[in-house]
């Protein structure tokens, strides 16, 4: 049973690694459009539109990171106030979090399916290439729906074997941030 | 329930998920959905919903976080920092505690092209810590100066903390980087002060290293040109008007990624680079999702509005009120990362500094705010005993006691502190340089 938990583990984990790249690459290729862009505008023959380029691959790319940030526990939370408590008292209470954190995920994703395909029907265009604008809607459902897969996956096993390595992290704290 | 109500059950709501380890994030979307839902029922929630997250992710204006944080994991990967220690370390390296002045320098070298206080100090940490602790450098005075040194890399523009306030604030991001050079210019100095105390009371743990000779100090320092190019193209391209915010961070994280594959940096470090980015940006965008729908709701309850005209009703002197806000980043900062609790406090607090009488045009408070806003959350994150950047610092240098840790950093908190009041008293020194009053 448990060895599922961790071949699927892996497989999403190798999965929104590729994702993450995938996304860092898309964002690198906005940024160096950009560049593009400044350097046509110098030399006179400026891009129309280079904003709404750098638009889709940010949208693409920070769909693309969301799975990668929630499969190594990369959000920010609060541990301190709980350290004392007992280990399944904590369990519990992760796989509570871990729960209502899938819920959140599939709501925001479900909505943002939602309002693609309203941008879709009522075919609204960007504004300088008049590119359709479900485009972007599209490109970054694909990542979203991975990612209720894996915010499901994470509360499934931590309700089913407890979330592993994380109840009590050896420095006392989560840290991460900029 | 009265809106009002509402509102403070929406921060109770928030307060009691973060303290059962909800993630910040999450913890300020369901409050915010529950908020908003239970003002105006529920589809018209879900219909905020439909366009929210995705306007967020393709906002032009915000694609300059990731492209922020795409140039500083480019300038780690791409070991920019070693070079940039070295040329401090050859002016500076001989004197009384001039390794630890050197590291402050090199963090500030670093902070100029990394926007993470956390990121620089790790990154200072494996470059710098070594070294220090090599020459007879003791453990305390090693963490401490990376702890102080690391919120150069917020302080020092381009700083993700800055780029978030002043999108939140609708507030030139130009400005207020400019407004942050010379509070960051008195830190550097600040901290330099207090290695010099440190190292005269206590010289055995800060021996002078060896001298460098002039010729290899001009040859080192050759290096530090092209960040330097960088910096002053990106914040003086975004204060010039040259480019936007956003194209100057396109603009230097295509620079320092050419940077730092002259470095050395190949698909391995690219993928790092990547990957640290994804991490760094999925949570700084979750959190600015939850910020949005917990902020429109709380704005929908009319309690930041109402709670502001309460307070500017107070008989209480505005600067007094300004301090307590300041002191309640420094009590935060023991248990949130900064960005979460600059996130979660701007909703209430932005409207009740406006309200304040201070003498200055909204404009120039908000900018002034800012740079207070920005040095008291980095102190929050180096105060002893919690602060969180402590903790990660000590567990990099395995053998130093967290006392140890404390004991060094207590002189950056109190120089920190120092300047923040000189900042309170003469909002000039934040706000001379832009030109606004």
């Amino acid at each position: 049973m448990s060895d599922r938990f961790v071949s699927a583990r892996a497989g999403l984990t190798a999965g929104a690694r590729v994702l993450a790249i995938a996304g860092g690459l898309v964002l690198s290729a906005g940024a160096l459009f950009s560049v593009a862009a400044i350097l046509a505008d110098q030399l006179g023959s400026p891009i129309l539109g280079d904003t709404e380029m750098v638009e889709f691959a940010a949208a693409a790319a920070v769909a693309s990171f969301l799975p990668w940030c929630q499969l190594n526990d990369g959000h920010v939370r609060i541990v301190i106030f709980t350290q004392a408590l007992p280990e399944p008292v904590l369990r519990g209470l992760d796989a509570i979090g871990k729960v209502l954190f899938a819920v959140v995920v599939s709501v925001l994703a479900w909505r943002l399916a939602v309002g693609g395909i309203d941008a879709f029907e009522r075919t609204r265009m960007t504004m300088f290439l008049r590119l359709p604008l479900w485009w972007g809607y599209a490109i970054a459902a694909v990542p979203m729906a991975f990612w209720v897969v894996v915010s499901w996956f994470l509360a499934v096993e931590a309700i089913v074997r407890g979330a592993p390595d994380n109840t009590r992290p050896t420095e006392g704290f989560e840290e991460v941030g900029p | 329930m009265s809106s009002y109500e509402i509102g403070v059950a929406m921060f109770a709501g928030v307060i009691i998920m973060l303290v059962l380890r909800v993630p910040v994030a999450i913890a300020m979307l369901v409050a915010g959905g529950a908020g908003y839902a239970a003002i105006t029922g529920w589809w018209p929630m879900l219909n905020t919903l439909k366009s929210m997250t995705y306007s967020k992710f393709s906002s032009y204006t915000l694609s300059i976080i990731p492209l922020f944080v795409l140039m500083g994991e480019f300038a780690t990967r791409g070991g920019l920092s070693q070079a940039l220690y070295r040329s401090a370390r050859g002016f500076l390296g001989h004197r009384r505690g001039g390794l630890a002045m050197a590291t402050v320098g090199g963090c500030a070298a670093f902070g100029a092209l990394c926007g993470s206080s956390l990121a620089t100090a790790a990154t200072m940490s494996q470059v710098a810590g070594p070294e220090m602790r090599r020459n007879g450098y003791s453990g305390a005075l090693s963490t401490g100066t990376l702890a102080g040194g690391g919120t150069l890399g917020i302080l020092i523009p381009p700083s993700v903390i800055l780029v978030i306030y002043a999108i939140y604030t609708e507030q030139s991001i130009g400005a207020l980087f400019i407004a942050a050079i010379i509070p960051a210019i008195l830190a550097v100095g600040g901290y330099m002060a207090v290695i010099w105390i440190y190292a005269v009371l206590f010289p055995s743990e800060a021996p002078p290293a060896a001298r460098t000779p002039w010729r290899e100090r001009l040859l080192q320092s050759r290096e530090v040109a092209p960040a330097a190019l960088v910096f002053i193209i990106v914040v003086g391209g975004i204060y010039g008007g040259w480019f936007s915010p956003t194209a100057a961070a396109a603009v230097g994280a295509v620079a320092v990624g050419v940077l730092a594959v002259i470095n050395g940096m190949r698909w391995k470090g690219f993928k790092d680079a990547c990957l640290g980015t994804a991490t760094t940006s999925a949570l700084i965008y979750l959190i600015l999702l939850g910020a949005e729908l917990f902020g429109v709701a709380l704005a929908l309850t009319r309690m930041p509005a109402e709670l502001s005209a309460q307070i500017g009703a107070l008989d209480i002197p505005p600067l007094a009120i300004i301090a307590v806000m300041l002191a309640l980043y420094l009590i935060l900062g023991c248990v949130l990362e900064s960005l979460a609790m600059v996130l979660l406090t701007l909703p209430v607090f932005i409207p009740v500094v406006l309200g304040l009488d201070l003498g200055l045009s909204q404009t120039a408070t908000m900018i002034w705010f800012g740079i207070l806003v920005l040095i008291a959350v980095e102190v929050g994150m180096i105060s002893p005993p919690f602060g969180l950047n402590l903790f990660v610092i000590n567990a990099m240098a395995k053998d130093v006691p967290m006392t140890a840790t404390w004991r060094g950093v207590i002189g950056f908190c109190f120089s920190d502190i120092f300047r923040l009041v000189l900042i309170v008293l003469f909002p000039g020194i934040a706000l001379w340089l832009t030109g606004i009053s």
